[in-house]
């Protein structure tokens, strides 16, 4: 037991140090960032002069961006269909509770956690070197993204599956295979369509951007756009490009609700036997047609894939004798984009913090406060932060900086609309029984709800900084700083052996932030 | 008709769960298990399909050997062992009637499983077992959608349409209240008595197992404690099994 006073001067040491250490940290990556307000500030009237020019779309654009997003619509849906599609078989060999063989599983989660390190752009414009420009490498690389993540998903599930569950099963007499028909699949194949949708998202985010390394879709026109000034073009595309992920948003919301809550009705046994021997018919057959389908749109022929195979084995012979004398190169890269990536998890943390408080219904002063918020929210997490980091770009030159503020920006978007949902999500009488006392609704944010939620908030933060990694890896592809930059140029020479260490290096790199935040997330519990 | 012999069961190599547990169960008996947490009930149930394996021991159903059988024909044995746990474990997403229809996976050949082909006579009789526990008009609900009391009165109609000899049932009246559980106990008792099922049943509310069950196992740290008649149960043993 110590006594108050030592308790109080130990809370205020703490606090203290605490915050001095959060400001450190803070200057530290501003530093290696090299942020500069002077830089910002100057750069405030070319960004606006953007922002201006841009303010005047050109309509008559329109019909050539509709084209061009209905070809990114088309490489997202094949690539999450074929994605998902593949992970279900393939999370039956990796989940460890129901897997035939438990070394295989581990083997086979070894080799996926080492590609899901690899970001989307970088799978993209590896396979352009491999199958040459076009919509197909890019359909090829969102697919492989959208077999990782879907992957994940599903094997998780699987794992939580309990052990009586498996047993309440097997315990009818059922073999491995009825327990995995009965038991596992049934659950599976309704979250299927939530997971396509859950993919589509992060699918259409990255289909936009496709184009910066020849993969397809509509970056290529943005970055043409962009390239010939053409400011009034670039607004188009923004716009519709908005108005496309919005909708598609809205709609995967919908859907994903629609199939939590439904179960159609039925008039007796005859009727209910009748829809179920169509259903155990059609689910196949649509499956079978899908798949067709997928394969004849990409019209891919015979000889362009032995041409592709012939490099890509190659590609991937070459990259297995790694150039570990390349290694000044690579630490510089990886230590700019983790300072890149931390200075956007600190700032969209603290700004998170402070938006969430406006942004969630239950909390926030007003109900207009609250939508307005939740629209500027959803403006600033539209976009691929690689989008967002051409914006700056225009304003602060080439560097880390650029990238830093678009990924800040994109931080506190998401973050915020994460938080504040978990805000109106919360249980119990929290706020209220801070308000009883007379103190405000901010204070009762402060010093309840917030304590309250911390670990969650916590969670999330570091969820961000782990996804924050990743993007800080590709946006050097633009010149904004970081690793991407070494990785397109060795990329475009065709460096194999040292994109082959870049790679590594920007695995282990992700693999030891998603193991620390992985403990810290235990620790905080 | 149900034996098992000098059961010992260790979880991974330190924990010793059961510690020479022998049993002997006749056709018809009405058996409630009783014992603290951990003292291992669950366990014991557990080893007679063989969902846990001893580690030494025998379990003999009807003259057969379960330790020595191969898969398949253990799983035409678990056919005849209804299995009831706590947690009801039924599939969320499917609907009552798919639930029970587990239950007749065992006669089912792999092709048909696979493509789920279920005859009128399948369906006819998941039907009267859902009547049997008064649950006929939720036949087409999601599962997900019923109260733990519906959830529990499903598992035991997925069990009846097993066809069993045996039903063994982990604590599952542990998770419902008083009323209810007077309910599924009921539904219990009735299959015992009309349909002739025997009943090993894991209970930790004695008033529930001296108010059901005509025998009563005591365990205590692994070991049987106490096996005789429900109306024998004095407090004096009582107070010695949960101290």
């Amino acid at each position: 037991m110590i006594s108050l006073k030592d308790y109080m001067s130990k809370r205020n040491r703490h606090r203290r140090l605490g915050l001095v250490f959060a400001m450190i940290l803070l200057f530290l990556m501003g530093v290696g960032v090299e942020f500069s307000l002077g830089r910002i500030v100057a750069g405030l009237p070319d960004m606006a002069d953007l922002f201006r020019r841009m303010a005047h779309p050109n309509f008559s654009y329109m019909g050539e961006v509709l084209e061009k997003i209905m070809e990114t619509l088309e490489i997202a849906i094949l690539s999450s269909m074929t994605g998902v599609m593949l992970a279900i078989p393939v999370s039956l060999l990796t989940a460890e509770n129901i897997s035939p063989n438990r070394y295989v599983s581990k083997m086979l989660n070894g080799v996926f956690a080492f590609f899901r390190t690899i970001p989307s752009l970088i799978w993209a414009a590896l396979l352009v070197s491999v199958f040459s420009i076009g919509k197909f490498s890019g359909t090829l690389a969102l697919a492989i993204i959208a077999f990782l993540m879907a992957l994940k998903l599903f094997r998780e599930y699987i794992e939580s599956i309990n052990e009586n569950q498996l047993n309440s099963t097997r315990s009818v007499g059922a073999s491995s295979l009825e327990v995995l028909r009965y038991c596992v699949l049934p659950n599976m194949l309704g979250m299927a369509v939530s997971v396509f949708f859950i993919v589509f998202e992060t699918n259409i985010r990255s289909a936009t951007v496709l184009g910066l390394v020849g993969a397809g879709g509509i970056g290529q026109m943005m970055w043409r756009d962009l390239n010939h000034l053409r400011y009034d073009n670039l607004a188009t595309i923004i716009l519709m490009l908005f108005a496309t992920i919005l909708f598609i948003d809205l709609l995967s919301y919908q859907m994903r609700k629609f199939l939590q809550e439904y179960s159609p009705a039925y008039k007796n046994l005859q009727h209910y036997r009748l829809h179920q021997i169509f259903k155990s018919v059609l689910i196949p057959a649509l499956m079978t047609v899908m798949m067709v389908g997928i394969i004849n749109s990409l019209n891919i022929s015979l000889e362009r894939l032995a041409v592709g195979y012939g490099q890509g084995r190659q590609m991937v012979l070459r990259m297995l004798q790694v150039d570990f004398s390349y290694y000044p190169k690579l630490l510089e890269g990886i230590f700019e984009s983790f300072l890149i990536a931390v200075f956007a998890t600190i700032t969209g943390g603290l700004l998170a913090i402070l938006f969430s408080y406006f942004a969630a219904g239950n909390l926030s002063p007003g109900k207009l406060t609250s939508l307005a918020m939740k629209g500027l929210i959803n403006i600033m997490r539209t976009f691929p932060p690689i989008i967002m980091a051409i914006i700056f770009f225009r304003g602060v030159g080439p560097g880390p900086l650029a990238g830093a503020l678009a990924l800040s920006i994109y931080t506190t978007g998401v973050l915020t609309k994460m938080y504040s949902e978990v805000l109106e999500n919360m249980q119990g009488n929290v706020k209220e029984s801070v308000l009883v006392t007379g103190a405000t609704r901010f204070e009762a944010y402060r010093h309840g709800v917030f304590p309250q939620t911390f670990p969650h908030f916590t969670s999330l933060l570091l969820y961000r900084m782990e996804s924050n990694i990743r993007n800080a890896t590709v946006l050097g592809i633009i010149g904004a700083g970081g690793i991407g930059t070494a990785l397109t140029m060795n990329i475009n020479w065709r460096n194999w052996e040292r994109v082959g260490l870049l790679l590594l290096g920007v695995s282990v790199m992700i693999i030891l932030i998603d193991r620390l935040s992985n403990h810290i997330r235990q620790k905080v519990k | 008709m149900l034996k098992v012999e000098n059961l010992q069961v260790i979880y991974d190599n330190k924990t010793l769960a059961l510690d020479d547990v022998s049993l002997t169960v006749a056709p018809g008996e009405f058996v409630g298990i009783i014992g603290s947490s951990g003292s291992g009930k669950s366990t014991l149930l557990k080893c007679m399909n063989l969902l846990v394996r001893p580690t030494r021991g025998k379990v003999h159903l009807e003259e057969r050997d379960l330790m020595s059988l191969n898969s398949q024909s253990l799983r035409k044995v678990r056919r005849e062992i209804g299995f009831i746990f706590q947690d009801y474990n039924l599939i969320d997403r499917s609907t009552v009637i798919d639930n029970v229809l587990i239950g007749r996976l065992s006669y089912k050949t792999p092709f048909q499983s696979l493509f789920r082909i279920f005859s009128q006579e399948d369906y006819v009789r998941a039907e009267k077992a859902l009547s049997y526990v008064a649950l006929e008009e939720k036949m087409y609900e999601r599962a997900d959608r019923l109260s733990g009391g519906q959830k529990q009165r499903v598992a035991i109609a997925k069990t009846l349409c097993q066809r069993p000899k045996v039903m063994l049932a982990d604590e599952p009246v542990a998770s419902l209240d008083q009323a209810t559980a007077h309910l599924i106990m009921e539904y219990f008792r009735r299959a015992n008595l009309k349909k002739n099922i025997t009943i090993l049943i894991n209970l930790h509310d004695v008033a529930l197992a001296k108010a059901y069950c005509s025998r009563i196992v005591g365990l205590k740290k692994g070991k049987v404690v106490y096996d005789g008649k429900a109306g024998d149960l004095t407090d004096d043993i009582l107070k010695r099994l949960y101290e």
